[in-house]
């Protein structure tokens, strides 16, 4: 990795694939340009089909960098939205804490990540608009007791002031980092994942070509 | 008659404010206008009839009845609040300003790169001849007032500020004779080349008023050749409707043909039916979206106008159960929104001589000034207009979307004929088309182009037989993408992925657009034919 540090797109060591997904208007793509850019836009407008944002942060003296695709909320996409579920290794099933029926979807969301992703996807549970706590309408113990039974990690934060939107990021990624880790070492002999074609990314990092080179390093 | 004639004030008021004030005016250029102007204001039989024309969009509501007061009491609302505005939008002469507007935009629309030469080559032999012959005119001053009454409407009886004080501006040049030096001004090219384009635009807005009244059958492919290139932005609105086969081609039609549909609209709107169900998921999903359509041009906020959004989207998703309500609907019905309202605004200043009407914008219109009657009319063509438009692609938002992976993909073979390179940098960089063009296909480029660049777009697309927002629409995507070839063949993975989510498209123009429509063109007659093989 040394002789390429001039080169940002090489500037990592790991190169996971998130999906960030959740009803409509629940603040996914504020959450992202929170996360990716330090960014609150109120005027955004809706996500049509899926958006893409990274942003290249350092987990356990590791540069990780996190390529995250935001998805359209509504129903009618998701024949779209679930191909980008492939080869993801994070999920972010995003809530607004002061709309019910955004609650109740995530087992829905669960049950769509279940069908179209792989089965050791790590998931997060994040309760949106924390802010906005004089209009809860979904109690906290309530979405932490779920993402216990279902286990899965639970943050409640809020893009619109910032509070918990790193954190809740870097606890997934720090859990796919270890995930990972821990696979590798079970499957240390099985070749790693094949080079992928668009929407599938793999868990390697690009390019192919330093792909033996960068496995040697992390194993 | 008197009242028909500042139809064409329209286009006469923002050419004199441009001419005499911005660029200080001289002899020559008031000559060469005035006598443009004599020229295009003659012929007076076409214009009552074009009113006509125009009295079958708004039918009884405001041309029907030519007296004005009838027109303030069918509409009061509207009547009532338009004169106070005058006292608080301050001087008059701001309302010139703000009426060059259209003209300015409009004067770019029509100039093409390669007309633009054209009209530089021809401006000199035409002009210099002019320069001498029209001094005569331009000495005779004690013509002027009568001449501008003429030509400009009663709107401008009042002398404004601005005016007076350019009289003496525009008899100095008629005493010193320079045509030598003239000729190599720049200034003067320039003002030249505007009083051109303005011509040009002049000759336009004739040869479609022509098309749209002097016949009782309009010639529906005489109407999309015109329409091709751009329509003049006040004849826009009946226009489009006629191109969408909303308005009959036969004009003793017309004024029945609105009068049903707009009816049937508020029934629809109206029964107890569609309020009493209402489909919770929908209806709730539409408003989070209309919330958040255009978000940065004002007239989007106002509630009254996300009240009608919503009504025409609900509606139109009830009435259309396979598809139903799909994200970026709500992006394709702002262009016939805001088009039909500024129309319907623009039918009211000769009604009601008040040269405020013509301040209003999007940026500054307040809807609650209209009242819910005329709204729901704007409302009703909205609907069936953009009802027209989505029945071309219906397949787009039906369940998974078939039409719009259809066209991504005969987008990307359309790419391999045209620029094979640039699909082997996306496979090295495994890019997939429907990661960036889903978009395009979805919200047929709204995100991707301004809604101005858009309203333009859309004049060549409903030009197309059958409508272009299908498949002209993808050769407009591959010139699209093409602009952009040597840039992206340069980026790796995620520079591509990002520049596609955001194509620097801010600093463009109808000439930018009107060259991508060109490339389009050319691209669907020689691939045309090789459509089955593309597919």
């Amino acid at each position: 990795m040394v002789d390429n540090t001039d080169d940002y797109s090489y500037d990592y060591e790991y190169l996971y694939k998130i999906v960030l997904i959740g009803d409509s208007g629940v603040g996914k793509s504020n959450l992202l340009s929170r996360f990716t850019r330090d960014e609150f836009n109120l005027d955004s407008r809706s996500t049509i089909g899926v958006e893409f944002a990274t942003r290249t942060l350092e987990i356990d003296g590791k540069r990780v960098k996190a390529q995250i695709w935001d998805t359209a909320g509504q129903e009618r996409y998701r024949a779209i939205t679930s191909a980008y579920y492939r080869g993801a290794v994070g999920a972010l099933i995003v809530y607004d804490i002061s709309k019910t029926e955004s609650y109740e979807s995530v087992s829905r969301w669960l049950k769509e990540l279940k069908e179209h992703a792989d089965a050791n996807i790590v998931i997060e549970l994040v309760g949106n608009k924390s802010d906005l706590d004089h209009l809860r309408a979904v109690p906290t113990d309530e979405a932490k007791n779920f993402a216990n039974e279902n286990s899965l990690l639970f943050t409640e934060a809020s893009a619109l002031n910032s509070d918990n939107v790193d954190l809740s990021f870097h606890q997934l990624l720090k859990n796919i980092y270890e995930m990972i880790s821990k696979h590798q070492l079970e499957t240390d002999d099985q070749p790693s994942a094949k080079p992928s074609s668009g929407a599938t990314i793999s868990l390697t990092p690009v390019p192919q070509e330093k792909k033996s080179k960068n496995n040697a390093n992390c194993c | 008659m008197g009242k028909k004639k500042q139809e064409m004030s329209q286009v006469y008021n923002s050419n004199n404010e441009f001419i005499f004030g911005e660029k200080g005016g001289k002899g020559k250029n008031l000559s060469t206008f005035l006598k443009n102007l004599s020229l295009t204001t003659s012929p007076s039989q076409p214009q009552s009839e074009f009113n006509e024309a125009n009295s079958n969009i708004y039918g009884s509501l405001s041309y029907s009845n030519p007296n004005t007061n009838e027109i303030s009491r069918s509409n009061p609302s509207l009547a009532r609040r338009a004169s106070p505005k005058r006292s608080l939008s301050g001087p008059t002469n701001m309302s010139f300003a703000h009426s060059l507007t259209p003209t300015a935009s409009e004067a770019l629309r029509t100039n093409s790169p390669t007309r633009t030469k054209r009209v530089v080559s021809a401006k000199y032999a035409d002009l210099d001849d002019d320069w001498d012959a029209n001094f005569d005119d331009a000495r005779v001053d004690t013509d002027m007032p009568s001449v501008r009454r003429e030509g400009f409407g009663n709107t401008f009886l009042d002398p404004s500020p601005m005016l007076d004080s350019l009289y003496p501006d525009l008899t100095i040049p008629a005493g010193t004779k320079e045509p030598v030096k003239d000729s190599i001004d720049l200034e003067d090219m320039k003002i030249k080349l505007e009083i051109n384009k303005l011509n040009q635009l002049n000759t336009k807005f004739l040869k479609f008023k022509a098309l749209l009244t002097q016949s009782s059958n309009i010639n529906l492919q005489e109407l999309r050749k015109l329409s091709w290139n751009g329509i003049p932005s006040n004849l826009r609105a009946i226009s489009w409707q006629i191109l969408l086969g909303y308005l009959p081609t036969n004009k003793s039609r017309q004024s029945a043909t609105l009068k049903i549909k707009r009816q049937e609209y508020l029934d629809g709107i109206n029964s107890s039916s569609l309020n009493l169900n209402r489909d919770k998921q929908i209806y709730h999903q539409i408003k989070i979206d209309v919330k958040r359509t255009n978000p940065t041009v004002k007239l989007y906020g106002h509630p009254e106008v996300q009240k009608s959004l919503r009504k025409i989207l609900y509606f139109w998703a009830i009435r259309h159960p396979a598809s139903g309500y799909v994200q970026g609907i709500n992006d394709l019905v702002t262009p016939f929104f805001q088009i039909f309202l500024t129309n319907y605004i623009w039918q009211l200043q000769p009604l009601l001589n008040d040269p405020q009407l013509f301040n209003y914008n999007l940026h500054n219109l307040d809807p609650t000034q209209i009242s819910s009657r005329v709204l729901s009319i704007i409302e009703a063509d909205t609907y069936w207009c953009l009802s027209r438009l989505l029945e071309t692609i219906t397949d787009n938002y039906i369940h998974q979307q078939p039409g719009i992976l259809k066209q991504v993909s005969d987008l990307k073979n359309l790419i391999s004929k045209i620029d094979i390179d640039l699909i082997h940098h996306f496979e090295q960089e495994n890019i997939e088309f429907l990661q960036f063009a889903f978009r395009w296909m979805n919200c047929l480029l709204m995100r991707e182009l301004s809604i101005d660049l858009i309203i333009r777009m859309w004049d060549t697309y409903l030009s197309e037989s059958p409508l272009g927002f299908s498949n002209f629409h993808i050769y407009v995507c591959a010139a699209f993408l093409i602009k952009f070839s040597s840039d992206l063949k340069q980026k790796d993975f995620q520079e591509i992925i990002l520049f596609l989510q955001n194509p620097p498209t801010s600093h463009w123009t109808d000439k930018d657009i009107e060259l991508m429509l060109s490339e389009a063109f050319i691209w669907s007659s020689l691939y045309k034919n090789a459509s089955a093989h593309l597919r």
